[in-house]
């Protein structure tokens, strides 16, 4: 059975194109029943953050259905022609596919090379798709792998120390507008995610005293702010908050700008044009662009951050050279646990043709050798049994080892001429009816 | 350049100026504390080597040291090198960075008044002209040259300013970013600078304008181009302070006017005129 992934992230794609494709937490259960709703798709998984959007699945061969499905289901969950995303949206298939996601589990794939955050996302992503039943077993693997190559990847590389961070580029960026220490600055927290939590934690880490926390939902606001020693706002006083904050750090599952031009052009007079810095870490964007036009406005998003730190990032290609080294092998492997998966019914299709031949005989030599004791028939039948696994096991051999080899399905289909295999246990065989593809394609043309 | 004793004092002031703007650029450029250090050092220096050199002048030709457009080229560079070094000492964190402009501007305004000291003695002998025997007129010069100074550094001030604001809009990092003090820091500076060298602007100005009316000089003397151009410079500064503490005006926008006002005060010095004379 194919696995094939589409995606797109932030080295395909700039913020304003991927944040139309971005599927929010709250979406993602609907979204998730919305894809195993579609006929092909067996399994399926979508792994959504601010730097990519990614959907894994697993289809049904007899289909013929391709990886173009999940593109158009992408786009057409967001009411868009999957046309408008020609060339930035990429695709993966089997074996490079699931190095894709080890990779991006390891933080290799990541700007921030190492960044430890992505784990926590695929694992959420593969709660999601459990919570939503549409995780089968190869998917499950998957993710249970990705995970493990992750863990790996940071407990046996460098890879992920001294990452330089979303909330340390904006620390570095809020030095250069109020100075090295925030001593005397507020910073206020729009919407209450992880990134947010802990861009503000950074800042707060420099000096600043006074944290504001602003979030839909109150009670959560409260919970923040209680974490920083700060005081939680209604979303509805964000205008009254902004005249004291300094610093703004959004992330919000807005599907729209919550912050725009009128209110931030307001909110500057009010304040008197003291600078404001805004951090918007939201995919799709809290804040207006055109926010950034104004005068004493610093604006920068997640992919102004993300370039901030890739220039920072540190050439360390031995570490990547190591965790890839994790990866492929990882990746290796669970091309095999797939291919001995995809022929163990031809395992148990041999075992029962050799075990139904023997209960035959037996039962034949049974009316011909009326004459022999208990003792003697079980004999007779450990003989037959020994016999048919002899014969059996030099197969199952040679099936397991077809599994190992990309692509080589002969000694498959020799074994299954020599048994005289029906054809209709090919229905439970998708692999050999799969062409073994090993492909990617990436960007799409 | 004047021989002798002071002349060589100027010279060893020129070149502590040199060493000393060498020494900030490469801080501004390498962010090392040694290579300011060493800047603050010869900065020092070339202040005292330059107060010696005016102190020589003055005892020499018991004249004030400003009779001449190349000697308050000179006084220019002395009060500017001066003015930085106080608020160097007054500021914190250090304004190493201005420094690498307020010094090589020392060793311009230096040299080019050695330039113009040559050209005056090959062309005649110098006199001294009636006004300037006057405490007002050393007053109305004091005070320009040290309210310049202030606004030269101010100007200083906002030009890192835009550049820093630039590079922040642009989202650039390498370069200069990084090296240059906070925005607000800046601009808080330049406005403090603007504050205390306003009075003094006005001081002079004023002074000035007694000068001119007891000593007879003629209605004349109000249309002059050089004096215009001093009333357009202090206007201009009038009305940052008053934008920056009635409207508000931050960013961009006043720092603008910081430049246009530097620009007015040198349009100042090279108007041409009548009515006002160094000799």
């Amino acid at each position: 059975m194919p696995l094939v992934l589409v995606g797109i992230n932030h080295e395909s794609a700039p913020v304003e194109v991927r944040e139309k494709l971005a599927i929010g937490e709250h979406a993602l259960p609907r979204t998730l029943l919305a894809l195993s709703g579609l006929g092909p798709v067996l399994e399926g998984a979508i792994l959504s953050t601010c730097n990519r959007t990614e959907i894994y699945a697993v289809l049904d061969p007899e289909s013929g259905a391709t990886e173009e499905i999940l593109a158009e289901f992408l786009a057409g969950q967001h009411g868009l022609s999957r046309h408008q995303f020609d060339g930035r949206l990429y695709f993966y298939r089997d074996g490079a596919a699931a190095n894709h996601l080890f990779s991006v589990a390891a933080g290799v794939d990541s700007m921030i090379l190492g960044e430890p955050d992505i784990q926590r996302q695929v694992k959420q992503a593969m709660e999601a798709a459990q919570g939503a039943k549409t995780l089968g077993t190869l998917l499950n693997r998957l993710f249970q792998d990705a995970l493990v190559a992750g863990k790996r990847a940071r407990t046996e590389t460098e890879i992920a120390r001294g990452a330089f961070s979303i909330g340390a580029a904006a620390v570095e960026r809020a030095a250069q507008i109020f100075g090295d220490s925030l001593e005397g600055n507020t910073v206020l927290v729009l919407g209450a995610g992880k990134m947010s939590e802990v861009t503000a934690r950074h800042l707060q880490a420099k000096g600043a005293p006074t944290v504001l926390v602003a979030n839909r939902t109150y009670e959560r606001a409260e919970h923040l702010a209680a974490q920083f020693g700060g005081h939680a706002r209604r979303f509805d006083e964000l205008e009254s908050a902004l005249l004291s904050a300094d610093i703004v750090v959004c992330s919000t599952s807005a599907p729209h700008p919550v912050v725009t031009r009128t209110l931030i052009k307001n909110a500057m007079r009010a304040r008197h044009n003291r600078p404001l810095f805004l951090i918007d870490i939201a995919v799709p964007r809290d804040v207006e662009a055109s926010v950034g036009d104004l005068d004493n406005v610093y604006l920068y998003n997640i992919d102004d951050l993300m370039q901030i730190v890739a220039g920072a990032r540190q050439t360390r290609s031995g570490e990547v050279a190591q965790a890839r080294d994790i990866i492929d092998a990882m990746a290796t492997e669970y091309g095999r646990w797939r291919q001995s998966l995809e022929v163990a019914p031809t395992i148990v299709a041999v075992r029962d043709k050799l075990a139904a031949v023997r209960a035959a005989e037996l039962a034949r030599l049974r009316t011909r050798l009326p004459g022999l004791s208990d003792k003697e028939w079980r004999s007779v039948e450990a003989a037959m049994e020994s016999l048919t696994n002899k014969i059996a096991h030099p197969a199952i051999v040679a099936i397991k080892s077809s599994a190992t080899e990309t692509g080589d399905s002969a000694a498959l289909e020799t074994i299954r001429q020599v048994f005289g295999l029906e054809r209709e246990d090919d229905d439970q065989l998708p692999a050999t009816a799969v062409p073994a593809a090993n492909t990617r394609r990436a960007p799409d043309a | 350049m004047p021989n002798g004793t002071e002349g060589f004092l100027l010279v060893a002031a020129a070149v502590a100026y040199l060493i000393a703007s060498v020494g900030y650029g490469a801080n501004l450029l390498l962010r090392r504390l040694n290579l300011a250090r060493t800047g603050q050092y010869a900065a020092i220096l070339a202040v005292v080597c330059h107060t010696f050199a005016i102190g020589v002048h003055c005892a020499v030709t018991r004249q004030t040291p400003f009779t001449t457009p190349a000697e308050t080229l000179s006084a220019s560079a002395w009060t500017v090198a001066l003015v930085y070094l106080i608020l160097e000492f007054l500021i914190k964190p250090k304004p190493y960075a201005l420094g690498a402009l307020a010094l090589p501007a020392s060793f311009l305004c230096l040299f080019a008044g050695a330039v113009l000291h040559q050209t005056q003695r090959s062309n005649a002998p110098i006199t001294v002209a009636p006004e300037l025997d006057s405490r007002l007129i050393s007053l109305h010069v004091i005070a320009i040259l040290f309210a310049f100074s202030l606004l030269m550094l101010a100007f200083g001030c906002a030009l890192l300013y835009l550049v820093q604001h630039r590079m922040l809009k642009r989202k650039r990092s390498g370069g200069l970013f990084g090296k240059l003090p906070p925005l607000t820091t800046l601009e808080t500076q330049a406005f403090s600078m603007v504050a205390f060298a306003f009075p003094l602007l006005t001081v002079g100005l004023v002074s000035g304008v007694i000068r001119a009316a007891a000593g007879g000089l003629s209605g004349a003397w109000a249309a002059d181009p050089k004096i215009l151009a001093s009333t357009v410079t202090w206007l201009v500064y009038g009305v940052y302070l008053g934008l920056h503490s009635i409207a508000h005006w931050r960013g961009p926008r006043a720092n603008y006017i910081l430049i246009g006002g530097l620009l007015a005060a040198l349009a100042t010095y090279f108007m041409p005129t009548t009515a006002h004379r160094f000799g």
